[in-house]
C-alpha cells in the first residue's frame, strides 16, 4: 500500500467543444485534508467525479487507494465515500431510512446497523430528527445527513464536492468541526469549494481556474505567493478607487468591504499617487482569499 | 447480486409510490376509474340498426328469416325494396343503413338442406356499426340454418355482448398503461433529483439496480390485475371459461413484459416528462389502436397487420379473450407466450445495455 491515498497524473477531460480539466496532476496523503478551490467552471466537480470513479477521463490517470479510477470502479466504490453537490438524499425518505439506505448499499451488516446509525446520529446532532423526512431539513441539517449517509460504512476516503455551499455560516463552522474529528480518526478528505476561507482550513490544497491548477501547497506557501505582501487601505468609494490603481498601475486590486486590498510590484507611494487624498495603508502578509484574487488576476493577463 | 442491496431499492421504491399520493392513485385508482368508465362507456354494443329487405323469395322460410332478423334487439324494419336500385337509394338516403336481400331459390335450397346465401348490404360509413351488424346478422342466419337442420356451430359470446370482449381487453391495456407509465418514471427520476450521482458512486450493480426497480412494480402490476379480474367477473359478469392459473401465467408474463418496456423508456429518456410521453405513446397509442382492443385487426392494412405483430398487447388482448371467453388453451397461446417472453428478453437485454452506472457521455 502506497502511503499516498490519491495520485492523478495529467488529467484531461472535454464536454463537446468546452475542456474542462487540462492535464492537472497532483497527490493527497493519508489523513489529509485537500482542497480542490477555484471559481466556478474551474473543473472541480469534474476533478471530483473522476476521482469518485463515476466519469472516465479523457486521458491521464487518477489512482484512488491504489485503484485505477477508469478500471477498478467498483473496488473504489467499495472503499471511499463520494458527496455529491445535490447531496443525492431522498426528500421523501426520513433521516434515518436514508442511512439505513446506504448502510443497505454498502453491505453494511444488519447487526452492526443500529450502533454505527446512532454513533453517527449523535455525532451530527440528527438524532432528535430520525423520524423526519430528508425534504424537511434546514439546510446545514441536509448537509450533516449527507455526511452521515456517506460515513455509515466507514470509508477509508470521503470525497466531498462543495459541501458547504449554501450553508449557514454558524453550520459551516460545525461542519468543518465535524470534519477534523474525522481525520484525527484517520480518514482522509477532498473537498471542493468556492468558499476562500474554507480553504485555509485545508491542510493542502491546489488552485484550480479553466481547468488547470494555477498554485498549490499549504495554505501558508500559498499566501506567500503574493509578492511584497498586501498593501491595504479603508476607503468611502472603494470600488473607485480600486479601479483607479488598477488603472493607472500593473498591480492587482480588489476589494474587501469597505477595504481596498493591492497586490503586486507596486510600494504605498504609488497607490498615494493615483488617489488624490490622504491614505493610511498598512502592508500584511494577505490570506489564501487575496493570493487567490492575486494569481487569478495575473494568470488571466 | 448482492441481496442486500436488491432488497434496500425495493424497500426505497415501493416507499416513494406510497408517499406520493399521485403514483399512488396511478396505480391503483386509475386502473379502477378506467375499468368502470369504458366497461360501461365503452360498450360497441348496437341497436335497433335499420333493416330493408329485398325478398325475392317471399315464402314462410323467407319471412321466417325476416322476422328472425326484425326481432332481435340489433335490427328494426326500415323498409322494403323491389330492386337493386331500391336497395341502393335506401342507404344512400340513411333510411336503412343495411338490406337483407334474400334469392328467390332460398326457400328451395332451404327444404333440400342445402346451404342456402343471403346477402346482406352494408353501409360502411360507420365501419364500426357495419362490422357490428354483420356480426348480429351472422348469428341470427345461424340460427335460422339451425332450425334448417344443418350442422350447429357453438359461437363464442353468443350473447353478442361487446362488453364480455371489452373488459379482457381493457385488463390488457390498463396493466400495459400502468405499468409502462410507472416504471417509465423510476430511473429518470433518480436522474432529475440528483440522486444517480450519488448510487453510482456504491457498489451497486446493474442488475441489483434493475431488479431492485422491477420488483415494486411488478407488486402494483399483479395488484391491478387482480382488482381488474375480480372487477370483470363480479362487475360486468364476464365469464371465465378457462382456467385461472392460465390467466395468471400469462398476465404475469405480460406485465413483466410491459414494465420492461418502462424501464427501457425511463433508462433512455432522462427526464420524467419525456419518459412520460414516451411511454404514453409508445404502450397506450398502440395498446389501444393497433392490439386489436378496439378495432379489428382482420380489417387492417397489411402492412399495419404487421406492425400489430410487434406489439406484446396484441397477444396479451387476444390470449385474454381466448381464455375468458373461449376457455381453450390451445397450441396458439404457447406462441404467443413464447413472443411475449423473447420481447421481455430483448428488452432487458438493451436496458442493461443503455443502462450506465457512470457520467461518461453526458
Amino acid at each position: 500500500m502506497s502511503e499516498k491515498s490519491v495520485t492523478v497524473r495529467n488529467l484531461t477531460m472535454s464536454f463537446k467543444e468546452v475542456q474542462a480539466v487540462k492535464g492537472i496532476s497532483f497527490e493527497v496523503s493519508r489523513g489529509e485534508v485537500f482542497g480542490l478551490v477555484g471559481p466556478d467552471g474551474a473543473g472541480k466537480t469534474t476533478t471530483m467525479r473522476i476521482l469518485a470513479a463515476i466519469l472516465t477521463p479523457d486521458s491521464g490517470e487518477a489512482r484512488i487507494l491504489g485503484f485505477n479510477s477508469a478500471a477498478d470502479r467498483e473496488k473504489i466504490h467499495d472503499r471511499i465515500a463520494y458527496m455529491s453537490q445535490r447531496f443525492g438524499l431522498y426528500q421523501d425518505l426520513t433521516v434515518e431510512e436514508n442511512m439505513e439506505f446506504y448502510a443497505d448499499m454498502y453491505g453494511v451488516k444488519r447487526s452492526e446497523l443500529k450502533a454505527s446509525m446512532d454513533k453517527l446520529l449523535d455525532w451530527s446532532s440528527l438524532a432528535p430528527f430520525r423520524k423526519r423526512p430528508a425534504g424537511k431539513l434546514s439546510g446545514g441539517m441536509k448537509q450533516k445527513l449527507g455526511l452521515a449517509c456517506a460515513l455509515i460504512h466507514t470509508p477509508e476516503l470521503l470525497l466531498l464536492d462543495e459541501p458547504t455551499n449554501g450553508v449557514d455560516p454558524v453550520s459551516r463552522k460545525e461542519f468543518w468541526n465535524l470534519l477534523y474529528k474525522l481525520v484525527d480518526e484517520g480518514l482522509t478528505i477532498i473537498m471542493t469549494t468556492a468558499y476562500l476561507d474554507e480553504a485555509e482550513r485545508c491542510h493542502r490544497l491546489v488552485f484550480m481556474d479553466k481547468g488547470k491548477i494555477t498554485a498549490r501547497g499549504t495554505p501558508q506557501e500559498i499566501v506567500s505567493l503574493i509578492p511584497g505582501g498586501v498593501l491595504k487601505f479603508n476607503s468611502d468609494n472603494p470600488f473607485e478607487e480600486s479601479n483607479k490603481i488598477a488603472e493607472s498601475t500593473k498591480a492587482v486590486s480588489t476589494v474587501f468591504g469597505s477595504q481596498v486590498h493591492v497586490m503586486g510590484s507596486i510600494t504605498e507611494e504609488d497607490i498615494q499617487r493615483s488617489i488624490s487624498r490622504p491614505l493610511q495603508i498598512t502592508r500584511t502578509k494577505g490570506s489564501v482569499e487575496d493570493a487567490f484574487v492575486y494569481l487569478s488576476e495575473t494568470n488571466h493577463a | 447480486m448482492n441481496r442486500q442491496r436488491i432488497k434496500a431499492i425495493a424497500k426505497k421504491e415501493i416507499t416513494h409510490v406510497i408517499r406520493d399520493p399521485r403514483s399512488l392513485g396511478m396505480g391503483l385508482a386509475i386502473p379502477v376509474l378506467l375499468l368502470v368508465l369504458f366497461g360501461y362507456g365503452l360498450s360497441l354494443n348496437v341497436d335497433n340498426v335499420p333493416l330493408a329487405v329485398w325478398d325475392q323469395s317471399n315464402t314462410v322460410t323467407s319471412r321466417d328469416l325476416i322476422r328472425d332478423f326484425t326481432n332481435s334487439e340489433a335490427f328494426q324494419a326500415a323498409g322494403v325494396c323491389h330492386s337493386q336500385r331500391d336497395t341502393e337509394e335506401i342507404i344512400q338516403s340513411g333510411q336503412a343503413i343495411a338490406v337483407l336481400v334474400i334469392p328467390p331459390d332460398f326457400a328451395e335450397k332451404t327444404a333440400r338442406q342445402e346451404p342456402a346465401t343471403v346477402q346482406l348490404l352494408v353501409d360502411g360509413s360507420d365501419s364500426n356499426t357495419a362490422r357490428l351488424s354483420i356480426m348480429y346478422a351472422d348469428g341470427i342466419t345461424k340460427n335460422a340454418a339451425q332450425t334448417a337442420a344443418m350442422s350447429i356451430i357453438t359461437a363464442y359470446n353468443p350473447a353478442m355482448d361487446t362488453t364480455w370482449s371489452i373488459i379482457p381487453g381493457l385488463i390488457a391495456i390498463i396493466l400495459n398503461v400502468i405499468a409502462a407509465m410507472l416504471t417509465s418514471l423510476c430511473v429518470a427520476r433518480e436522474w432529475e433529483n440528483g440522486t444517480m450521482e450519488q448510487l453510482i458512486s456504491t457498489p451497486m450493480r446493474k442488475g441489483e439496480f434493475l431488479i431492485g426497480k422491477l420488483v415494486p412494480y411488478y407488486i402494483i402490476g399483479v395488484i391491478d390485475l387482480i382488482i381488474a379480474v375480480l372487477m370483470a367477473l363480479f362487475l360486468f359478469g364476464v365469464p371465465l371459461n378457462g382456467s385461472l392459473p392460465a390467466l395468471a401465467g400469462v398476465s404475469g408474463m405480460f406485465i413483466f413484459t410491459t414494465l420492461s418496456v418502462g424501464i427501457l423508456i425511463s433508462t433512455a429518456a432522462q427526464s420524467q416528462l419525456l419518459a412520460s410521453q414516451l411511454a404514453l405513446v409508445i404502450t397506450f397509442l398502440p395498446g389501444f389502436i393497433l392490439s386489436g382492443f378496439v378495432y379489428d385487426i382482420k380489417a387492417m392494412p397489411a402492412v399495419v397487420i404487421a406492425i400489430t405483430k410487434l406489439i406484446p398487447a396484441t397477444y396479451f388482448v387476444s390470449l385474454l379473450r381466448t381464455i375468458f371467453l373461449k376457455g381453450t388453451w390451445g397450441m396458439a397461446p404457447t406462441k404467443e407466450l413464447l413472443f411475449l417472453t423473447l420481447f421481455a428478453a430483448v428488452i432487458l437485454a438493451m436496458t442493461m445495455k443503455k443502462l450506465k452506472l457512470n457520467l461518461d457521455g453526458r
